[in-house]
Order: C-alpha cells, then structure tokens, then sequence
C-alpha cells in the first residue's frame, strides 16, 4: 500500500518530492466590514480567515483585566469535505471544537495581550476546501488577517504538517496521504525565534523519525515564512507608501 | 570624540530604516550595537530586552529630534492623546446640577469615551450644552490609555472652541483610519479636487469616521463617494474620477 504513495524514483502521487511544499496563493483583507481578512490555499486546500476587534467584550464576565481576551472559531464549510458534511446548525463538532481550541492558544502566545484588556478579539476561519493540513492553512490565513487588522503580533506564525512514508519523513501531506496511514504532524512557530507554539501528532513514531519529521515541519514553516513575508511586504507598500507621510503636530 | 562618532553611526543606523517597510517581528535596531542611541519609540514598536522590534506591519516614519514610530492602515480605531475624532453621543450621564457629569461617546474604540459638561469653552453649571443622543461632536482625546475608559473635550489646550463641539447637518461615514488621515492634511488632493467643484464643509477624524455637509443632497452623496472611492488612487486618477462623477450629476 504504501508504494503508491511514495513512487520507486521518490515522488508522491502528486508529483512531489518528499521535502517539497505545495503551491501558496494567499490574499489580504478580502472582506470588507471586518477589521482584518485574508484568504490562504495551499495546494487545494482553501481557508478564509476574518477579524474583528480589539473590541467590547460581550459577556463582561469573562473580560480579563489585564490582558485581551481572544475567541477562536474554527468552522469547516458543508461543501469543503468529498461528501457533504450534515452538521447541527450553529454547533461545532468534535474536531472544530478541538482545532478551535488549539488556534486560540496558539494565538495567545503570539498576540501582544497586554496592550489591551478588557477587550475582545474575535477571530473565525472558515476551510472552504479541505484536502489535507486544514489547520496549518487556518492558522497561515489567521496570521494574515490578524497583520491586515493591524493587531499587535509578536512575529508572524507559521504553520506547517509534516509526516511519514515507510520511514522518509515528507512535508505537507494532502488528504490521501494523511488518511492513508501517515502519521500526520503539525507544527506552528515564530519563525524569527524558532521558537514551537504549537505541534501535534495523531499517531506513533520513533523517537528519531519524530525528530526528523519534525525538523523538516520547521524547514517548511521558515518557507511558506518567506512566502508570506513577500505578500505582506507587498501589500503594506500599496497601503501605507503611496501616501505621503502623516505629520501630526 | 569617540563617542561623537559613534553615536552619529548609530543615528545613520536608524536614517536608512525610516520610510522602509517592516513586518511583525522584524528588528529594528540592537541596543548591544548601539549603547548611546536615545530614542523614542511611537505606535507600532516596542522594546523586548535588547531589541527594538516592530509588532506591526508598516513604514517607520520619523519625526525629528529622536520620535520614529510605524505607520500602517487598519480598520480599528486606538485611541490616542490629541486625536481630534468624531463621536456620536450614546447616553448621558449625571443631571444638570452634578458637576461631574457628562455624555457618553461613541468614538469607535473598544470602550465608550466620556464628554464632561465643562469641557467647552466658556460654560457653567447654568448653561450646559444641550446635546442629544444622536449628535456627531466633533472633539479632541484628552486620556487615552489601555486601562481606562478614554476621556474627549471639545476644546483646544488653550481652552478655546476652534473648530470643535457639535456638528449640525451633514453626512457622516466611515473609513479606514488611512483615509480618514490623508483627508485630514490641508493639502489633500481629492479635498482640493472636490472643492473645486462645489463649496462644502468636512471635519476629519483620526478614528476612521469623516463629515461632509454642503448645500445640496446630491453633492454630499457626491463627495462622500468620492472620499471614499480616492483611498487607494493616485492624483491623476482622483482627478479623473471626480470629472466622470460630476458630469453624471449634471448629466440629468
């Protein structure tokens, strides 16, 4: 089973080499009424990241004094999966509640809480397509909505999965490869730092395969990094630099 | 002498960042390189042990003697001191006689800001403004910091009106804080190209929000579409935009 995934030459059905990402489109502030947006496929996965704050907190209960509170949804669209997901409307199942979780802590290590409190941060993804690395999409997309809505970040984070074919370590599988048997591990950082926020696995490795599996997830964060630096760069330059300079006095 | 040329060094050191572009997480500068450099760090930067870096992504600007800061373009206003904005009155609070009493704004910020009673110029306790629930002010932000609920008066630090307190009339809508600051410039293009066109007042704010009242209807929807449409354009451009919008006006 394992020799369709990964050819005698070493290419994956896709045609990839082990260490190879797939192609990265993204955009910035793609929706209008909130305060930051961005939209982030990698491969044909697609995520739809959205904004909003820092603004009141809705239930004052849960307002923190001395730090910014930070809501996550993560929602993944009927039409995103093969067959149709048939969801309860307005309940999030298991594996969103689980990814919305993980997002917001992410995030909170990653946001500059404290030059806000008792404010709200309001951040909700949507996978509009789902073939593999749906959460490494939503938080790409998440940290380019959050640049777009000028909140205070610490460093971009970056995310990327990686995983494993009889023993080679491979980088951001698709869903027929992570459904096949490989294990699939994700892993978020702050590029500049190195420093891991987040990293997951839904299965058993080695102690010296998760080490290599792992090193390449981190190679290919500092990547799609790079990417992501040139979009924002790009994108800051129309915004800010055809105007002149404001002088305040 | 030494110390004269190194502190020139690292003042050149911060000469070639300015109007660059920085992202989340970039270095500015490395106190360890530069012992002497005094400077002062505006929105956008801060200071995490030994490194100066940006946490949001912008241009650096400078203002001399030693003030840099980030400027970018959200959507969500924070409010600062000195900000002139535009708020809408919300609520009041305290009757005529309780001398600590004010309204409640709306200034776009996450909280509400306070108007006392006596920040206009030349009031007292037996002629209070009357302003409603509904009013735009025009004000400036007196105290704005992250742990308090921000404080506007509709006077100037002197003490005097100038171009502040309730606007009658008009039109007002929102915008990107960008926006909202290149309108506030006196020499901003699409306000020049506007005014060439028809007479009309506008009131800009730093909070992303602007006023435009003239005399006829149309030219008010006219000239807020025309604001709003400018954000991104270049001057031949705006130019251009508003020759096509006027002549669809005059066309019926």
């Amino acid at each position: 089973m394992n020799r369709e995934l990964l050819s005698p030459e070493g290419l994956r059905i896709d045609g990839r080499r082990p260490n190879e990402l797939r192609t990265i489109r993204c955009k910035m502030g793609v929706l209008e009424k909130m305060d930051g947006s961005a939209y982030f496929e990698q491969g044909n996965t697609k995520a739809l990241a959205s904004v909003y704050g820092p603004r009141e907190v809705t239930y004052k209960s849960k307002a923190l004094h001395d730090r910014v509170l930070i809501n996550c949804t993560y929602g993944m669209a009927p039409f995103s999966t093969g067959e149709r997901k048939v969801q309860r409307t307005g309940k999030q199942d298991r594996r969103e509640t689980e990814v919305s979780l993980v997002l917001k802590q992410t995030f909170e290590s990653a946001i500059l809480t404290s030059l806000s409190p008792n404010s709200q941060i309001d951040i909700n993804i949507q996978i509009l397509q789902a073939d593999g690395g749906t959460r490494c999409a939503a938080i790409n997309a998440t940290t380019l909505a959050l640049i777009d809505a000028g909140i205070p970040l610490k460093d971009f984070v970056v995310a990327c999965a990686g995983g494993c074919i009889d023993g080679v370590p491979i980088l951001d599988l698709n869903y027929f490869e992570d459904s096949s048997g490989s294990p699939d591990l994700p892993v978020a950082l702050l590029p500049q730092s190195g420093e891991v926020l987040m990293v997951q696995m839904d299965s058993k490795l080695p102690l010296d395969t998760f080490e290599n599996v792992l090193n390449l997830a981190i190679e290919g964060c500092q990547k799609i990094y790079v990417q992501l630096k040139q979009v924002v760069s790009q994108v800051t330059k129309e915004r800010v630099q055809n105007r002149g300079a404001f002088i305040f006095s | 002498e030494y110390g004269g040329l190194y502190l020139q060094s690292t003042l050149s050191a911060m000469e070639d960042k300015v109007d660059k572009v920085f992202l989340p997480g970039d270095t500015l500068i490395n106190l360890q390189k530069a012992p002497n450099l005094k400077i002062r760090l505006g929105p956008g930067i801060s200071q995490q042990q030994d490194e100066i870096t940006v946490f949001k992504s912008g241009i650096i600007r400078h203002r001399s003697p030693d003030l840099y800061w980030i400027e970018n373009n959200q959507k969500r206003y924070v409010p600062a001191v000195d900000d002139f904005v535009l708020g809408i009155i919300v609520d009041k609070h305290g009757g005529a006689g309780n001398t600590a009493g004010g309204w409640v704004v709306d200034i776009g910020s996450y909280q509400h800001a306070s108007l006392s009673f006596f920040a206009f110029e030349g009031v007292t306790k037996k002629n209070i403004p009357k302003l409603k629930t509904g009013n735009v002010v025009y004000a400036r932000v007196t105290v704005a910091s992250k742990d308090m609920e921000p404080e506007i008066a509709c006077v100037t630090v002197d003490g005097k009106t100038d171009c502040f307190g309730p606007l009658t009339g008009g039109y007002m809508f929102q915008c990107s804080l960008g926006l909202s600051r290149e309108c506030f410039r006196t020499d901003s293009m699409i306000l020049k190209t506007l005014g060439n066109y028809f007479p009309y007042e506008v009131a800009a704010g730093a909070n992303g929000r602007i006023w435009v009242h003239s005399g006829e209807c149309s030219h008010t929807i006219l000239i807020s579409n025309a604001i709003l449409n400018s954000e991104f354009m270049n001057n031949s451009q705006i130019e251009s935009m508003c020759k096509s919008l006027v002549a669809r006006l005059s066309e019926k």
